[in-house]
């Protein structure tokens, strides 16, 4: 009855145990499509996000200046005026208080995100610098209060500050000897491309792939009991790993396109680059994910000692790149790779030769998990 | 010149650390047979088994399956052995039906997808299974006797020369375990194939062409289970319960002049052998009530292996107390 079974028979009929293994598991296909279409649909909707109060920052403004200097205008006041201007481009809101005390008191509560003081002279001050005769010019402070536990806030203000002041420089004519920024962002979100997609792909997408493939694949070989009987056939330690291998690199791949679907025909998202290759860095990505789970899956003795591992190394991928300032550190890590492959891919449009280096990186880095998996595999012990 | 062994286990040595877990060990099958290795916990049988499925090698001594030397030819070892784990869960996909885990595992020696089905099918209506529907029915909602039924298929699809079964009737209720080893003897009668069943269970035996007894690593009895059953001195076995009975009860029924052992097989119960004598249930139910143990039921039994095993242990222990 026995007949000369090819490996390759073997790997097709274990990579198809697996693909039917997974259909027939509810918690795998939770994590395979419910969680993609979740997050995809989300992070396609914060498109057209209604913003609340509490999505703008506050920024109080006491006027100390009753200082003269201009005939026609209160610079103070076209200052603040200026500042309202900005305001709603900067997701900000600008409003008057009558004092410091106040102020402080409510940036403490966290009422207010910022305080902006201008001081007593500030109009005397731009005054004086008008007069050509003038021997040095005279420079006219703002004084900015900002939370430092709002980092988010810190961006809104400055930006609403920086383009109230050239304004207000443009406006009342004080650019003598300046050189003002005129800033154009290229490759960043444009309305018709999908306006905060092209920043949030790039972080999203790799986490969704790198964490769905691993939480399943960290469990497929601890978690796969009967495979134990299965190494007493002629099936080998090597073939399995390989099927597993190919069987979640499939699911992967439809994931990818459900994925793109979603943003391409629901959220209008318009890659830079050519879809194809989009798919082929995406699916790169995923196999990180895919044998970084094998491999813990392989050194775990147990299903829970398995999930440990996933949260940790999937926790160290998103601190090293959220939280380590040190760029050759965060450079190394798989997960800023695939940050960088898509946005060259995605957002840039580099060509697929220009935007290999990351995904060159990516595929090293799992080709050493690969192999480290199926050593480590070939010797442990696998008693029925 | 005896026929071709299928199981041989000869002078056979496993230490672990310093740990001596199998010592001197030397047992065979021949082709066809059925042998039971039987034994307590820590008597080394599921020892024996990972020697024999080449999963732990011998310190010393020398294992063959089927002809194949299990640390020589591992790829040969493996087409020629069907092996069935202790627990359905380690040997089984709970989400596939009885086929599909059949077919599954037929793949894996080449077979092709049809040929595995039919033999699936076949195997599991010899097995039991009367409906198809059952056998597509997912594992995991079967019973525990059909789960084991199925795995045995799993372990029969490739048509092994060898099959071992670790405990197959562990877990079961008493009439599944009957069952369970009936199937084998009619799965070993139609393949012909060579079974090993390693067993905490004495009865077991009685279903074997041959037997295995370990103890500590150690072999205490080998050989033709029906051989040991003549050894025991007695012609017949009768079942006595009566309403109470004590140690001094015993004696008393061992005293009868043709009785030769009694036994107590449960609380009031004892298995009394006796002489080969003319009309010996009659006798034996007037002797006991000449001693005053009327008996409230009386039935004929057979003399089984784990009759001998129990008085041979008895002998043993008398032995060595005087």
């Amino acid at each position: 009855m026995v007949r000369a079974a090819g490996s390759f028979m073997r790997i097709m009929s274990l990579v198809r145990k697996e693909l039917e293994g997974i259909v027939k598991d509810r918690m795998a296909l939770i994590v395979l499509i419910l969680l993609p279409t979740l997050i995809t649909f989300s992070l396609g909707a914060t498109q057209f996000r209604v913003l609340t109060l509490a999505d703008y920052a506050k920024v109080a403004v006491i006027d100390h200046d009753t200082s003269e200097g201009d005939p026609h205008y209160d610079l103070s006041q076209a200052f603040f005026w200026d500042m309202v201007a900005n305001a709603n481009d900067s997701t900000c809101i600008v409003f008057p208080l009558p004092s410091e005390e106040l102020a402080y008191y409510l940036l403490w509560q966290g009422d207010i995100d910022a305080i902006v003081v201008i001081p007593f002279g500030f109009e005397s001050h731009l005054a004086s610098n008008r007069d050509p005769n003038a021997p040095v010019p005279v420079p006219a402070y703002v004084n900015v209060t900002l939370d430092g536990t709002d980092l988010e806030s810190q961006g809104k203000v400055i930006d609403c500050l920086t383009n109230a002041i050239a304004d207000f420089k443009v406006e009342f004519n004080f650019t003598r000897d300046e050189v003002l920024p005129a800033m154009t962002a290229v490759m960043g979100p444009t309305e018709e491309q999908g306006f905060d997609l092209r920043v949030t792909v790039p972080l999203i997408i790799p986490l969704l792939l790198i964490g769905g493939t691993m939480i399943l694949t960290s469990q497929c070989i601890v978690g796969d009991v009967p495979l134990r009987r299965l190494l007493l056939t002629p099936a080998s330690k090597s073939e399995a790993i390989i099927a597993k291998t190919i069987a979640y690199l499939v699911t992967s791949l439809l994931q990818i396109q459900l994925i793109l679907g979603i943003l391409i025909l629901v959220y209008n998202y318009q890659p830079a680059g050519p879809y194809f290759q989009l798919v082929l860095c995406l699916l790169i990505i995923a196999f990180f994910g895919i044998v970084l789970g094998i491999f813990i899956s392989v050194v775990s003795n147990s299903r829970l000692q398995a999930n440990q591992y996933f949260i940790f190394a999937f926790l160290s991928l998103l601190v090293i790149e959220l939280a380590v300032p040190v760029a050759d550190v965060r450079n190394a890590n798989p997960l800023h790779m695939a940050r960088e492959a898509i946005v060259n891919i995605a957002s840039r449009g580099l060509p697929f030769y220009d935007a290999m280096p990351p995904i060159l990186g990516i595929l090293a880095v799992s080709l050493a998990f690969f192999v480290s998996a199926l050593a480590v595999f070939s010797v442990k012990k696998t008693l029925v | 010149m005896g026929k071709e062994r299928d199981i041989e286990l000869e002078r056979v040595y496993v230490n672990i650390g310093k740990k001596v877990i199998l010592e001197d060990v030397s047992f065979y099958a021949e082709k066809g047979e059925v042998l039971a290795i039987i034994g307590g916990s820590g008597a080394g049988k599921t020892t024996c088994l990972r020697v024999l499925t080449g999963q732990i090698p011998p310190s010393k001594g020398k294992v063959q399956v089927a002809g194949v030397d299990v640390l020589r030819d591992r790829e040969s070892l493996k087409n020629a052995l069907g092996y069935v784990p202790q627990l359905e869960e380690v040997g089984l996909y709970y989400e596939f039906s009885a086929i599909r885990n059949a077919v599954l595992f037929g793949r894996m020696y080449g077979i092709p997808k049809k040929d595995a089905e039919r033999k699936a099918k076949e195997i599991l209506t010899i097995l039991g299974f009367k409906s198809e529907e059952l056998m597509r029915k997912p594992v995991g909602k079967l019973s525990g006797g059909e789960r084991k039924r199925v795995s045995i298929c799993v372990g029969l699809i490739h048509e092994p020369r060898v099959l071992l079964l670790d405990e197959p009737t562990t877990g079961l209720d008493a009439h599944l375990r009957i069952d369970v080893l009936n199937y084998l003897r009619d799965i070993n009668k139609k393949y012909k194939v060579t079974i090993g069943i390693v067993s905490h269970d004495l009865e077991t035996a009685e279903f074997c062409d041959r037997v295995v007894v370990l103890d500590r690593g150690r072999v205490m009895i080998f050989g033709n289970p029906r051989e040991f059953v003549e050894r025991v001195p007695a012609g017949y076995a009768f079942i006595a319960s009566f309403g109470k009975l004590g140690e001094r009860d015993l004696s008393r029924i061992e005293r009868i002049r043709f009785v030769t052992r009694v036994l107590q097989v449960g609380r009031g119960t004892v298995k009394v052998f006796v002489k080969r004598i003319e009309e010996p249930l009659n006798l034996l139910v007037e002797e006991l009530e000449r001693i005053g143990l009327t008996p409230s039921s009386i039935v004929s039994s057979d003399i089984t292996f784990t009759d001998y095993f129990r008085l041979s242990a008895l002998e043993r222990e008398e032995e060595t107390y005087f």
